[in-house]
C-alpha cells in the first residue's frame, strides 16, 4: 500500500516546487505597491520605507524567494500584510467550506452525469438521447454565474426553499449546512454533469461495440447487466480520468460560485487579497490551491489503480 | 437426432433502404456429438450464419425467411428475453479473437461463473467451485489461484481456454466455434482444437466449426458445408468432399491447398474476389470466378442437386439434370 501511494506522492515534489515559484513570481508581477494601498497615497516616504522593512519587501528578490521557501518548508505561510494574521490559519479556517463545495460539486457532476450518459447511449439516436444531448449542450453553453443567479432567484427568493445567503453554518448544524451547500453545489456540478454525461455517452457507445460485450451477450447476460456492469466498468476508466482533470477546473470555478452565493471559502479570500495587494495572503492562497490540485491528481492516479486492473500495482 | 437444424434460412440486410440477402436459403443440420465445419473465404457469410443462429444479428440485419430449430424448439423468432435464456445455456460460442473477447476489468473466474449463476441458478460459492472445475477441465494450470486473475495476465491460448470454459459452462447442446484458432500460434491451435474435440465428445455437444482452414476441416470435422457469397454451395461428409468435390468453388478451394504429394508449382489460386453484397450477381453468385459458367447461371440462382449418397448436396446448375456432362469438361 505504501509503495502504491508512494510513487505518485514523490512526483508531487518537483511539481509543487514549480508551482510555488510561479506563485511567488506572479504575485510580485502584479502591478501596484502594497505599501501605497495600505498606507494610502498620502503616505510619507519614511512610512513606506518602514512598511517595506517590516514586510521584507526591501530585501533583494532572491532573498525574499528563499525566505518564502524556507518558511514554507516549516509549514509557515507567513503573516498577512494587511491584517497581520497568520496566513495559514486564515486559509485553514475557510478551507473546509471550499473543499466541501468542490467535493459536493464533483459528486453532483458524476452522480447525475454518468446515468444520463448511459441512458443516452442506450437510446442511441432515440428521443432520450436527444433530450440528454440538448440538456447537456444547454449545461455547457450556459455560464455558471448566470445559472447561479437564476437558481438563487427561483429556489431561494421565489420558492424560499434554500437560504439566499449561504453564510458559514457550523458543523453542529448539519441540516443548515447541507441546505446552504445544496444550491451552490448543484450550480457548480451542473456544468461538470454535462461534460461527464458526454464522456460517458461516448465511452459507452465505443464499449458496447467491443468484442467482450458480444461475448457477454453470447453467454446470455441480461441486457441491463451488460450495460451497467460489463460496459460501465470500462467506461468508468474514462470518467475517472475526466473527473481528475476537471476537478482542478472545478476548484477554480468554485471561486465564482462562492462569491455569487456569498459563501465563505478560499474564493472570497482570493478576491480580498487581490484587491488589497496582500502579497503574503495571495501567495498562501496560490499555494493552497496548488496543493489541492496536485493532491487531486495524485488521488486520481490512485483511483486508476483500483478501477483498472491493468495498471500495475 | 439433430441438435441444430437450419431450414431455408434467409438473413437480410437493409442498407440505404434496400434489402440485400446476406444469407440465401441456407439449410443444414448438426447432429448430437457431431462437428459440422462451415468453410469459405472472408465475406462468404459464415459469421452471419453464426450470428443468425445466436440471435445476435446487428440491428440492420434480420432473419426474413426460414427456420432455426434448436433441440426441437424453433428460435428464429424468439424474443430477446427468451434468447437470453438460450444463449450461454443451450448454445455456447467461442470467438476468433481471444485477446479482446474477455472483459478487461473483470476477473476470468467471475466471467466463467456468471453464466453458471444466471442459467443454472448456482449460489456464488457453488458457481466459484464449478468455475474452478471448468478451468481445470480446459487445462488452465493452477486454476484455483488463477480464478482471481484478470485477462491481461493470460496468454492468447490461455484466454481462448477461458472463453471455451465459459462457452461450455452450462453444458450447451450446441457449440459454435467461429474461427477459434485463427488468432493463435500454430502450436497452440492444435491443442485448442483437440480440447474442443474432447469437450464435444464428452458433453455430446453438436459443434458448428466455422473456419477457412481446410486442414482444420480434414482433422476435426465430420461433415462440411461450403459457403460462398451467402449461399451454401456444397454440403458433404469430409471424406467425400475431399475425394470428389462437386461445386466449382469447392474444387478451386481444394486445388488451392498445398499438398506434400504434389508439386508446389501446381498450387492454384481462385482469380477475383467475393463480390460485395450490394452488387451480387442475380443468378449464381460464383459466376464471375467460375470456369464453367453457363447461360442460365446468369439469370437463375442454381437449385440444389442431391447426390447418390443423400448426404452430398450441391447448389450448381452443372449438377442439375443434364449438367453432369459439362461438369466433367
Amino acid at each position: 500500500m505504501l509503495r502504491f501511494a508512494g510513487q505518485p506522492l514523490l512526483t508531487l515534489i518537483p511539481t509543487l516546487l514549480a508551482v510555488l515559484t510561479l506563485a511567488f513570481v506572479l504575485v510580485r508581477i502584479v502591478p501596484g505597491d502594497p505599501a501605497l494601498i495600505i498606507l494610502g497615497d498620502q503616505a510619507t516616504p519614511e512610512a513606506i520605507a518602514r512598511f517595506h522593512e517590516r514586510t521584507g519587501l526591501d530585501q533583494p528578490i532572491w532573498h525574499q524567494y528563499f525566505a518564502f521557501l524556507s518558511q514554507l518548508a516549516q509549514g509557515d505561510l507567513g503573516v498577512s500584510m494587511i491584517s497581520n494574521r497568520p496566513v495559514l490559519s486564515a486559509v485553514l479556517e475557510v478551507l473546509p467550506y471550499t473543499l466541501e463545495l468542490s467535493l459536493a460539486g464533483v459528486f453532483v457532476g458524476v452522480v447525475l452525469g454518468v446515468p444520463l450518459g448511459v441512458v443516452a447511449a442506450r437510446s442511441n439516436g432515440g428521443p432520450l438521447d436527444w433530450i440528454v444531448r440538448i440538456f447537456t449542450l444547454g449545461g455547457l453553453s450556459f455560464p455558471a454565474f448566470v445559472s447561479a443567479v437564476l437558481m438563487l432567484l427561483v429556489f431561494s427568493v421565489w420558492l424560499g426553499w434554500f437560504p439566499v445567503i449561504s453564510s458559514g453554518k457550523p458543523i453542529t448544524d448539519p441540516w443548515g449546512r447541507f441546505m446552504s451547500l445544496a444550491l451552490p453545489a448543484l450550480n457548480l456540478g451542473l456544468v461538470m454533469m454535462a461534460y461527464v454525461a458526454r464522456v460517458t455517452r461516448g465511452g459507452m457507445m465505443n464499449v458496447l461495440r467491443s468484442d467482450y460485450i458480444r461475448t457477454a451477450r453470447a453467454k446470455g447476460v441480461p441486457a441491463r447487466r451488460i450495460v451497467w456492469k460489463h460496459a460501465l466498468r470500462n467506461v468508468l476508466l474514462a470518467v475517472v480520468t475526466f473527473t481528475g482533470l476537471y476537478f482542478s477546473v472545478l476548484i477554480g470555478n468554485s471561486v465564482l460560485t462562492e462569491i455569487v452565493f456569498n459563501r465563505p471559502g478560499l474564493g472570497k479570500l482570493v478576491i480580498g487579497a487581490l484587491e488589497r495587494r496582500d502579497y503574503t495572503l495571495l501567495q498562501g492562497l496560490v499555494v493552497a490551491y496548488a496543493v489541492l490540485v496536485v493532491l487531486v491528481n495524485a488521488l486520481t492516479d490512485l483511483c486508476y489503480r483500483f478501477v483498472d486492473p491493468r495498471v500495475k500495482t | 437426432m439433430s441438435v441444430l437444424s437450419v431450414d431455408n434460412l434467409r438473413t437480410s440486410l437493409v442498407i440505404g433502404g434496400v434489402e440485400y440477402h446476406a444469407l440465401r436459403e441456407i439449410s443444414l443440420s448438426v447432429a448430437e456429438g457431431e462437428t459440422l465445419a462451415v468453410v469459405g473465404e472472408s465475406g462468404c457469410g459464415k459469421s452471419m450464419l453464426a450470428m443468425s443462429v445466436m440471435g445476435l444479428l446487428p440491428s440492420v440485419a434480420a432473419i426474413t425467411m426460414g427456420h432455426v430449430t434448436l433441440d426441437a424448439v424453433q428460435i428464429e423468432a424468439a424474443s430477446e428475453s427468451v434468447m437470453e435464456h438460450i444463449r450461454g445455456a443451450k448454445i455456447g460460442m467461442v470467438f476468433q479473437e481471444p485477446m479482446t473477447a474477455l472483459n478487461p476489468v473483470l476477473t476470468v473466474g467471475e466471467q466463467i461463473a456468471e453464466p453458471l449463476r444466471d442459467h443454472l441458478g448456482l449460489s456464488k460459492r457453488e458457481a466459484r467451485k464449478a468455475a474452478v472445475a471448468l478451468m481445470e477441465k480446459v487445462r488452465i494450470p493452477a486454476a484455483a489461484t488463477r480464478y482471481n486473475s484478470y485477462p491481461h495476465e493470460f496468454s492468447g491460448g490461455m484466454r481462448q481456454r477461458v472463453v471455451i470454459a465459459l462457452a461450455i459452462a452450462c453444458r450447451p447442446r450446441l457449440l459454435i466455434a467461429d474461427e477459434p484458432t485463427t488468432a493463435l500460434d500454430v502450436t497452440v491451435q492444435r491443442q485448442i482444437l483437440d480440447l474442443l474435440d474432447m469437450l464435444r465428445t464428452e458433453g455430446k455437444m453438436g459443434m458448428l466449426l466455422i473456419t477457412h482452414n481446410l486442414g482444420t476441416v480434414a482433422g476435426h470435422a465430420d461433415r462440411v458445408a461450403v459457403m460462398y457469397g451467402g449461399d451454401l454451395v456444397e454440403s458433404a461428409t469430409v471424406k467425400e468432399l475431399f475425394r470428389s468435390p462437386a461445386h466449382p468453388y469447392s474444387r478451386a478451394l481444394l486445388a488451392s491447398l498445398p499438398r506434400v504429394d504434389r508439386d508446389l508449382s501446381e498450387l492454384a489460386s481462385i482469380p477475383g474476389r467475393v463480390p460485395a453484397l450490394i452488387n451480387m450477381p442475380e443468378g449464381c453468385r460464383f459466376i464471375d470466378r467460375c470456369p464453367h459458367a453457363m447461360e442460365r447461371c446468369h439469370t437463375m440462382p442454381p437449385s440444389v442437386a442431391v447426390g447418390e449418397s443423400q448426404a452430398h448436396s450441391v447448389r450448381c446448375w452443372l449438377h442439375v439434370q443434364g449438367g453432369e456432362d459439362a461438369a466433367e469438361g
